[in-house]
């Protein structure tokens, strides 16, 4: 039996962050990432008939994320997906393998957001919400463009540990 | 939260993640990510990338929850205020002021100025923001039943939204962008930069507009985008098609419908009043004929305007919606290329070029392409088969080439064939007509030296009786099984569902106008189920049962042509109204038919 379209809105608000990253693991850009979720939320609804078991969502989500993603690459005549088949394989089963947590995760990461230091802090904010490139960050903090990636990989590291962290205590709805 | 860690041996792959996903890596550094990241050992780094994938995806969602919000939450409805600032409203007016006054205090302590996105420069009845007001990334704006607004872009790019309208989702970050949730708006939109376009999203569509005058329109499951200037593609988000849409043109998307452009004047003909023409400025033929400093051998006495001037007709593809124009011949016009005209753009298009050597005096030409002709009523669509049918007339030279084979064009491969089938074929001549039977699949062929069939898919002819035939253009009317033919005083039948098709003579009345013209225009009305025929003046509605003819003398009349109208004057049933081309010169005409 189908799920209900009800249900599959519902699904696909959960999973909408991690099909947003996953997404961006293929088409490179931020802005394309999300016309293309966008474009894919739709034809999730379209197809929400062949999805038999909520359970299988996130896969099944990232199967037409996959196949769209490496369709408009094509369609915008944009350089070709630079992993091979093989990688992007080995990666969908790490994707498939590892439960993100849900909105637990999600709560964890906002308090962990909340409690960065202010200059990582200010970093992710002019990163991922204003969408500044990493060579425009690096001219507004006047620091090489390395150094910039490799802060931000500490602090994605970082981040990575503290939500680890609060889902394991149980701290995952208050800052 | 715990200080950032700094392990070394992970640090440098960990920033290299990064940048590949904002896609500023080398090839050699894509490369030593494949290697990295296909080796069995390096679970852990394949972990990582996994890892900083979702994170992106996640921070995206805590910081800037807008950016998912157009495609599947909509945004809960604000609140309207009118727009004039009466007393009640300028504490919360000031409230609002404080408000953004503090939030643009706080990005300066950060050394940051948040950008507006557009100013509100219009608004009256109820609207929910007040003229004056900036509009930040992620924001929106909403009319209600008797309201109307505008909003005022940096570059001068001006949107106006109608009564009951809401944009959402506002963003200049890759080109200025937002969502219209409901109701129409308007735009007239500066030259953006390529990369950078304006994006109006809707439920069922996306409009891209690099500088233009538009409107969007959102109504029951559907969005129309009419283009006054430029160029606009809108795209249908459910599957991705889309159509280029060009000043004059509109295009709808819907589940149900793929976007096509198709001209605005598409929308006037189907709201003409009944017995009314209308010309559609901007689509005289002689726009697309060739130039004649590029084909002097092909002029003739009358230039490519022979196409229709010489005793030439056409046929209606219905498949795609177009008049076919293909004629010239004798010493008129020695040109042999196929026109087009596209009822859903009203453009013309020319099919093909012509051969700028014919091979005067012969059928073919050396590039197996027909000779120029006059194609008088030899001129037929076969919507079976989806092929332009073409026989006899006057060849270009001396007009008297044996032209008896068959000619078939293919719209899809632009080629024509040339058949040679069995059976007792007409020899054709000059002031034949035929037309193509849907319900038999044939061709049905009258001229000087009796009438005929011609089987397409068997190709073979058939004889049915040498009775003469001669400058006249016929019908069929499929639900009575009659072919009618009109002209040169005259108006016969002939009945195609009986075994022996014979000529039946009729006798009408109140046609004599019409039928007493050579060559006119003549069609089947599918709606009406009637005949109709126009030759200059008015329009005459035959009824086949009762055999009299309805004058319809509307206004606007053009001027008909001298040798004939032939097969120049169809009836278009997308349009409910008849298509005549009278000269190249000329813009096309739309007859609406009474009701």
């Amino acid at each position: 039996m189908a799920v209900e379209h009800e249900a599959l809105v519902r699904l696909l608000l959960a999973q909408r962050a991690m099909l947003l990253g996953y997404l961006s693991s293929f088409v490179r850009d931020a802005h394309l990432a999300e016309d293309l979720f966008q474009d894919i939320a739709l034809v999730i609804l379209k197809k929400g008939h062949e999805l038999a078991d909520p359970a299988g969502f996130p896969l099944w989500a990232r199967k037409i994320a996959r196949f769209e993603a490496l369709n408009a690459l094509r369609r915008r005549d944009k350089a070709p997906q630079p992993l091979d088949d093989a990688v992007l394989d080995v990666l969908d089963r790490q994707w498939n393998a590892v439960d993100d947590g849900g909105s637990a995760a999600a709560d964890a990461l906002r308090a962990c957001l909340q409690r960065m230091p202010p200059r990582s802090k200010q970093l992710v904010e002019l990163r991922y919400r204003d969408g500044i490139s990493g060579k425009d960050l690096a001219a507004k903090v006047s620091q090489p463009l390395n150094t910039v990636y490799v802060t931000l990989a500490r602090i994605h590291r970082a981040l990575s540990e503290c939500i680890k962290g609060r889902l394991a205590s149980g701290k995952v709805n208050h800052a | 939260m715990p200080e950032v860690p700094n392990p070394a041996d992970d640090e440098a792959f960990a920033a290299l993640v990064l940048r590949y996903l904002d896609g500023v890596t080398s090839p050699e550094e894509e490369a030593a990510m494949n290697a990295e990241l296909s080796d069995p050992a390096n679970a852990a780094r394949r972990e990582m990338f996994v890892s900083f994938c979702r994170q992106r995806g996640q921070i995206v969602e805590a910081l800037a929850p807008e950016r998912f919000e157009k495609a599947v939450k909509p945004a809960p409805r604000k609140q309207f205020r009118p727009a004039r600032r009466s007393f009640p409203w300028r504490l919360l007016l000031t409230v609002a002021a404080v408000a953004v006054a503090s939030v643009t205090g706080f990005f300066k302590l950060r050394g940051e100025t948040p950008i507006p996105v557009a100013t509100v420069d219009r608004a009256t009845g109820g609207v929910s923001r007040s003229v004056g007001e900036k509009l930040f990334a992620g924001e929106g704006l909403e009319t209600d039943a008797r309201g109307s607004a505008s909003l005022l872009f940096d570059d001068g790019t001006r949107v106006g939204l109608a009564a009951s309208t809401k944009i959402q989702g506002l963003a200049a970050k890759g080109g200025k962008r937002f969502f219209v949730a409901k109701g129409k708006i308007s735009a007239d939109v500066m030259k953006q930069r390529p990369n950078g376009p304006l994006l109006a999203r809707s439920p069922e569509g996306e409009a891209k507009v690099l500088g233009t005058k538009l409107t969007l329109a959102l109504s029951a499951g559907r969005t129309r985008l009419d283009v006054e200037e430029g160029h606009v593609r809108l795209t249908r988000l459910s599957d991705g098609k889309s159509a280029d849409v060009a000043a004059g043109q509109y295009a709808e998307a819907a589940a149900d419908t793929e976007p096509a452009a198709r001209s605005i004047f598409v929308g006037r003909i189907l709201a003409m009043a009944p017995r009314s023409w209308l010309a559609v400025p901007g689509t005289a033929l002689e726009k697309v004929f060739p130039d004649k400093t590029k084909f002097p051998d092909i002029q003739g006495s009358m230039g490519s305007g022979g196409v229709i001037g010489a005793w030439s007709g056409g046929a209606f593809d219905s498949r795609r919606n177009r008049l076919v124009l293909w004629g010239g011949g004798y010493t008129d016009y020695r040109g042999n290329e196929l026109y087009a005209f596209d009822v859903e753009t009203m453009a013309w298009m020319r099919l093909t070029e012509p051969n700028p050597k014919p091979n005067l005096n012969n059928d073919a030409n050396a590039d197996g392409t027909p000779n120029g002709r006059a194609t008088y009523n030899g001129l037929a669509y076969v919507a079976h088969a989806d092929r332009f049918f073409a026989l006899g007339g006057a060849v270009a030279g001396n007009g008297f080439a044996v032209c008896n084979r068959p000619w078939l064009f293919d719209f899809d491969s632009g080629k024509w064939t040339r058949r040679a089938p069995s059976g007792a074929h007409p020899p054709t001549g000059h002031g034949n007509a035929c037309a193509y039977d849907p319900a038999t699949k044939k061709i049905w062929w009258a001229e000087a030296s009796g009438l005929y069939s011609y089987e397409f898919d068997a190709d073979r002819w058939t004889r049915h009786g040498d009775d003469r035939y001669y400058y006249l253009t016929g019908a069929i009317d499929p639900k009575r099984g009659l072919w009618v033919l009109v002209g040169e005083g005259e108006v016969i039948a002939i009945d195609l569902r009986t075994a022996t098709p014979t000529r039946q003579a009729w006798k009408t009345s109140g046609g004599d106008a019409l039928v007493k013209k050579s060559n006119p225009g003549l069609d089947y009305d599918s709606v009406r189920e009637r005949i109709t025929g126009w030759a200059g003046g008015a329009v005459y509605t035959l009824d086949p049962d009762s055999k009299a003819w309805t004058a319809q003398d509307g206004p606007g009349a053009p001027k008909s042509t001298e040798n004939g109208i032939f097969g120049r004057w169809r009836y278009v049933p997308s349009l409910d109204a008849f298509i005549v081309v009278t000269a190249g010169s000329e813009p096309l005409q739309f007859y609406k038919p009474a009701k």
